[in-house]
Formats: structure tokens, C-alpha cells, sequence
């Protein structure tokens, strides 16, 4: 097989945001979440950056009139419909470029957030090569650069590097930050953002920082020690799940010059980026993580975040307190500080504090575990939880809420009696399974990786039960209404997806007569079945008798 | 898009889907009916109707002109982005009445979470099929009875719904 540009291309752009299908088949996707981006306002007087959020933007030049209020009309920004633009440059350039040494068929799924280009038939070669290129993963959240592309020759590097950025590259006039040049104080930053994979951020970075002498400004792992670091989401707000969030590389654009970006208007925002930093003209010509202090001050210890065990945490850094982010490259494999880990007097005591000279682990060790606690018991005692705003609910939906305990008890019992095994089993019903396993993180390890794409999927059942044994899984959805088939589209769905050990679909009234009529005519057809050999149970509830199963 | 405008556009869009075949003639078209309680001779012809105590949103009634037999299309539509819920719903539908085909029409398409499991063959076709026949899900051009091309799921349905 003749390797070529186009192919490392592809390599990048599913490293970056694909899945492998099947034979020959691969999806890839373009994200665009907000239909239109804006491209940099200047003021029009001094052309210093502006920003605001209403109509009028405010100049950031203290020395300008247009600073002193919101004043310049946002329209000097350039306006770019995302969809539009990328679906044409995926037809036009993309696939053009991929086609030119890969034969393949294609189809395009596009919704308003993302543009799918799902490429068929690929040549049995190539698709081989992709395989074992991803080393048999299936998806970009553990998608690696394998080791053998550091052999390849420095086009092939480039065009991989130019399949991330077409694919995670994000290029926002927002993304700036404070430093002083000779014509401006903001210099503006693109990132890669790098979904639930926690190998691939600190390959990226000692792949760019080897092959091409880049340095990463810094990684913003999507930690809750570094997204979260005062609990607010986690403590006072009741959103665990906001305490993950992607992974960003941010770098400055002037290091990607030598990369094409083929992807619009990606490659139209990066040019605004980087010309406004080349106009601004900043003395210091990089910023690198790599290059900043590493030791970790008191001030800098974060406090204790009661999410750090949980299961979406990669394993190397999961359970383990983090107060920069340098660590999480360190434990991620980082090689440059592997390196400067080797050197230290005493290589845990620079793992907890990046202190190249201290030898005394046992007092470091206990000082910081004392000052995040500190700082963790100050939080939780300064700020009480709020009390959750109550929520108006219809009177069925409080009805409802009242069988869930009885059908916990009654699925604990009942896989007991029929299965022997203990269990676990929850209300979920108020909150995604996701969300559920995030504030109960104790009990959801492993749960995560039964169901795949959990934190996609928007799926809550009112009841889940896992056998202790044998983790086998059960969902109840609970009815207050005679039961139809409308009622049952909603846990088939789940179902089909998640496939439990079993299923029930259990309401306090009668089945209605049209579905039991339905399940009699129809038996051959098997709709109540979400795979092979499992049919939705049908149920009811009466809180004097119990739950009577009807098709079991 | 309103909830009526597209009940409208799908009304409108059906119509001249089944009149470009020149096989079917269109009979009736329901909406929203509970389809045991319809008294309709072309209902009426199918077996276990009486069983079918739900009410799709749109029932469309077709007549096969080659051997005279009435066939059944079924539409649900979705003002919000297509999720589980919508899915399993027409396809209990589809489960009891094999349609001849059967749609779910959204104004807005689906959410980029569970556009991996239509275009995965391994979640699509315990999704999506029914008596080796799949529903088919689009979304309409901005107020037109346009169908998105790169909206339609699954992708051999493209060529025989935009043409």
C-alpha cells in the first residue's frame, strides 16, 4: 500500500473526531454547534480589540473613547454560518483531498450542530492500515497516536496535524487572553479540544512539542480539581456533571503556520487570530507550560473535590488530588517530565509538589492533604448547599415519584428471590443516568462501562437495579396511567440501546384492554422485544398486593 | 418552524410523495386519531384494526392500483431535535401495524448524541427496523416542504425520497 498525505489526513481528522463503524466504514464528525460565529471586532478608532456581549461592543484601549462605555456597533465582526460553510468546504476541499489517493464512497448526515461525513467502501488496504493504526479502538474518546507515525516523514506528520485541527481545532475570537504587545493588551489563543480522551491531549503535546518544536501555552484538562476547583458546581450549584468538561490545548496560531486548515471558517478565524496577535506584535514569541514554574505554592493547593474518584476520571489520574495541571501530564505520560521527574532528589515528592530539592515525603505529603482539607471543610461550611428551588410538578408526576421506593424494595427483593444476588438499585428518575452516577460516585464505578456513551445518551429510567454478582442490569419505568403502547415507546428505546438483563414497564392501573388485545394478536411479532430473546415486562403495581407481573 | 406550519408541510409533502407514484392512489389521511375508533371502511379492511388503540399522528391510507389492496403509511412528527423517546414511540407503531412505510419528520433533525446510533449499523437496525422495512427520519428546509437530503436516515432511503 502506497501511503500518502490524504491518508494521514484521515488518520487525523478520526483521531481527532471519528468512530470506526464496521467493514470498511468510518464516521467523522464536524461540529458546529452555534449555527453562526463571529469573527474579531477592532475599534474602528485605535484597533484595539473590543468585546461586549449586547449590540454595542466597549474598546479595550483605556486610553480610547470607545472604552469609556459600549459604544461600537457589533457588526464590524464578520459573520459566519458554520453549517453552510463547512458542509461546502467538507464537498469541495475535504473530500477532494481525501479522494485523490483513497477510493471511497461517502454520505453526509447533517443536522444544525454537526455535519457527519460517514465514508463507506474504503479499499480493504487502507481500512486495515486505519485499524491497526488505532490499534483495534473504536472511538475518538480512546482513539492514540500510535507510536510508529513519529517514524513517518514530516508531510505525513503535517497532514495528521492538519486532520486534528480540521476536526477539534477551535479558533474563537473570545479565546483571548491578558498580555501586553506594542499595539494591544490581548493575545488571542486557539485550543484543541479533545473529548473524554485523557491519553490523547499529552500525546498531542509531546508530538507537537518533538516533531515541530511547538509548545503548548497549556492544557485545561477537564478535571474537576481544575474545572471545579471551589466546588461551585459540585457543592453549591448540584450540577456534578458540569465539573467535566472536554480537554483544551491551548496554543497561539502563530505556532500553527506551518499547517493548513481546510476546514471553513476555521481556517478564515484562525487568519483573524493570528493576524490580530501579528498586529498587536508581542515581544515574547511563545508561551509554554513546560517552561513555567512547576513548584506548587500553599496558595495553590486546591481544595479536596469529592468527584476526583469518579469512573469518567482516566485511571492513572482517578482518585488522586490535583493542584495544577501539569500534574495530570505528568501521570498522563508526559515524556519531558518524566524526564524532569528522573531528576529530582525524591521523585513522589515531585509528583505531589513539583519541589525538585525535597527529600521529606511523609511532610509534604501530609501538609497538602491537611491544606486541601482545609480548604475543602471552609468551603463546605462558609457556603451551606442551597436548598434546591422547589420545583412545581404536576399532581401524576408526584404520584409517580411516590411508587419509586416501592419498586426499589420491590426489585431488590425480586432479583434476590430469582436470581440469588444482591443489588444495588436506584431512583433515577429525576436526572440522567450520567447525572445519578456522578452525585452517587461510590456505588457507579463500572456502571459507566456497561453502558457505552452514557454520558451522551439522555436516558433515565425511573429505576435502575445492578446485581452485586453478576452485574446484570434492570430497568423500571413507571407508569400512573392504564398502560398503552404509547407507553412503551420510551423504555423500548432505552432498552434497545442499553439492553438490560430485563425490563419492565409497571403502572399502578390495569394494562388497558387495547394492549393486552395487541399482545394476544400480535405474539408473533414480538414488539414488545429490544433484542433476541428480551421482551419489555409489563406490571402492576398495587401498594397492597404488590407488583404482579403480567409476561413473564 | 410551528407546530402547525409543519403539520401543514407534512400534510402538503405526502400528498405529492404519493401522487408522483404512479402505483398508489392516496385515500384518506388521519391525524391524530385513535385508529380502533375510526368508523372507515379502508381502516376496516386491515386486520386487527380493532386492536390498534393508539393514535399516530398522521395515518395515511394508500390504494395499491396493481392488485387493489390498501396499504397504511404512518408519520410522527417532532418540533424538537428527534430523541429516544420519539424513536420508540413510532416504531411500537410500526411493530403492530407494519406499515408500508413509516416516518418521523422533525423541524429541527436530531441531536448530534444519537446520530452515532442511527448511522451505526449495529444500533440502526434494532432502532429503525421493522419487518425488514426501516423508518425513515428527516427534517424539512427552513419553512419549505423541502426535505433536507443530508437529514434523511437511513442513507439507502436518499435516493427514492429526494428525487
Amino acid at each position: 500500500m502506497l501511503k500518502s498525505d490524504s491518508l494521514f489526513y484521515l488518520l487525523g481528522l478520526i483521531c481527532g473526531k471519528g468512530n470506526i463503524l464496521g467493514k470498511n466504514n468510518f464516521a467523522i464528525n464536524f461540529n458546529h454547534k452555534d449555527k453562526f460565529l463571529e469573527g474579531i471586532a477592532h475599534c474602528p478608532d485605535c484597533g484595539w480589540l473590543a468585546t461586549g456581549f449586547s449590540d454595542l461592543l466597549k474598546c479595550k484601549n483605556p486610553i480610547c473613547k470607545n472604552s469609556k462605555s459600549d459604544c461600537i456597533d457589533r457588526n464590524v465582526r464578520k459573520i459566519f454560518n458554520q453549517q453552510e460553510l463547512a458542509r461546502k468546504s467538507i464537498d469541495e476541499i475535504i473530500i477532494h483531498f481525501l479522494k485523490k489517493n483513497i477510493y471511497f464512497n461517502y454520505e453526509i448526515l447533517s443536522t444544525d450542530t454537526v455535519t457527519i461525513l460517514v465514508i463507506e467502501d474504503i479499499e480493504k488496504e487502507i481500512n486495515d492500515y486505519i485499524i491497526n493504526f488505532f490499534e483495534g479502538k473504536t472511538g475518538f474518546d480512546n482513539f492514540h497516536i500510535n507510536n510508529d507515525l513519529y517514524k513517518e516523514n514530516h508531510k505525513f506528520k503535517i497532514e495528521f496535524i492538519n486532520g486534528i485541527l480540521d476536526t477539534c481545532g477551535f479558533f474563537n475570537q473570545g479565546n483571548w487572553y491578558p498580555r501586553t504587545g506594542k499595539h494591544g493588551n490581548t493575545r488571542m489563543r486557539v485550543y484543541l479540544q479533545i473529548v473524554r480522551n485523557w491519553k490523547l491531549p499529552i500525546q498531542l503535546d509531546n508530538f507537537l512539542r518533538y516533531n515541530f518544536k511547538i509548545p503548548i501555552q497549556t492544557i485545561r484538562w477537564g478535571h474537576p480539581n481544575i474545572v471545579d476547583p471551589f466546588l461551585d458546581y459540585f457543592h453549591h450549584q448540584k450540577k456534578p456533571n458540569s465539573a467535566f468538561k472536554e480537554h483544551q490545548i491551548k496554543l497561539l496560531p502563530e505556532s500553527l503556520t506551518d499547517f493548513t486548515i481546510r476546514l471553513e471558517p476555521k481556517r478564515t478565524l484562525f487568519k483573524e487570530l493570528l493576524d490580530h496577535n501579528i498586529k498587536v506584535d508581542f515581544h515574547n514569541p511563545k508561551e509554554d507550560w513546560f517552561e513555567a514554574k512547576r513548584k506548587i505554592e500553599e496558595k495553590k493547593i486546591k481544595s479536596l473535590h469529592p468527584l476526583n474518584n469518579d469512573i469518567r476520571i482516566s485511571e492513572e489520574v482517578r482518585g488522586k488530588h490535583i493542584n495544577a495541571s501539569w500534574q495530570i501530564n505528568l501521570l498522563m505520560g508526559c515524556k519531558f517530565l518524566n524526564a524532569e521527574k528522573n531528576m529530582s532528589k525524591n521523585k513522589k515528592v515531585y509528583e505531589i509538589s513539583g519541589d525538585m530539592n525535597e527529600t521529606n515525603f511523609a511532610k509534604i505529603k501530609s501538609r497538602f492533604s491537611e491544606c486541601a482539607l482545609k480548604k475543602y471543610k471552609k468551603i463546605v461550611n462558609s457556603k451551606p448547599r442551597e436548598k434546591e428551588k422547589e420545583k412545581k410538578v404536576s399532581k401524576g408526576l408526584d404520584e409517580r415519584r411516590d411508587t419509586y421506593e416501592y419498586l426499589i424494595k420491590w426489585l431488590k427483593i425480586y432479583i434476590k428471590e430469582k436470581f440469588n444476588e444482591e443489588s444495588e438499585v436506584f431512583d433515577t428518575s429525576s436526572q440522567t443516568l450520567a447525572n445519578y452516577f456522578s452525585m452517587n460516585f461510590k456505588k457507579s464505578d463500572g456502571f459507566r462501562e456497561k453502558i457505552k456513551n452514557l454520558d451522551d445518551l439522555n436516558i433515565r429510567p425511573d429505576v435502575i437495579g445492578i446485581s452485586n454478582k453478576t452485574n446484570k442490569m434492570f430497568f423500571i419505568e413507571s407508569k400512573v396511567v392504564s398502560l398503552g403502547v404509547k407507553e412503551l415507546g420510551q423504555i423500548w428505546a432505552y432498552s434497545v440501546i442499553a439492553n438490560p438483563f430485563q425490563s419492565f414497564l409497571i403502572s399502578t392501573e390495569e394494562i388497558s384492554r387495547s394492549l393486552l388485545n395487541i399482545y394476544a394478536q400480535s405474539r408473533e411479532k414480538k414488539f414488545l422485544n429490544f433484542s433476541e430473546n428480551k421482551e419489555i415486562i409489563l406490571g402492576r403495581l398495587d401498594l397492597r398486593e404488590g407488583v404482579k407481573l403480567f409476561n413473564v | 418552524m410551528s407546530k402547525k406550519k409543519l403539520e401543514e408541510n407534512i400534510k402538503f409533502w405526502i400528498s405529492k410523495f404519493i401522487s408522483r407514484n404512479k402505483d398508489y392512489d392516496l385515500k384518506e389521511i388521519f391525524e391524530f386519531k385513535d385508529l380502533s375508533k375510526i368508523n372507515n371502511r379502508y381502516i376496516k379492511s386491515f386486520k386487527d384494526y380493532n386492536s390498534w388503540c393508539f393514535a399516530p399522528d398522521f395515518t395515511i391510507i394508500i390504494k395499491n392500483k396493481l392488485n387493489n389492496k390498501y396499504e397504511i403509511i404512518l408519520i410522527n412528527r417532532s418540533c424538537e431535535t428527534v430523541g429516544l423517546r420519539a424513536i420508540g414511540e413510532i416504531m411500537c407503531f410500526n411493530r403492530i401495524i407494519n406499515p408500508k412505510l413509516s416516518f418521523l419528520i422533525s423541524a429541527k433533525g436530531y441531536s448530534e448524541e444519537i446520530s452515532l446510533f442511527l448511522i451505526d449499523k449495529k444500533f440502526n437496525q434494532k432502532l429503525l427496523n421493522y419487518f425488514n422495512k426501516n423508518l425513515i427520519i428527516f427534517a424539512f428546509d427552513d419553512n419549505s416542504i423541502k426535505i433536507k437530503k443530508e437529514s434523511i436516515i437511513p442513507f439507502s432511503s436518499r435516493k427514492v425520497l429526494y428525487e
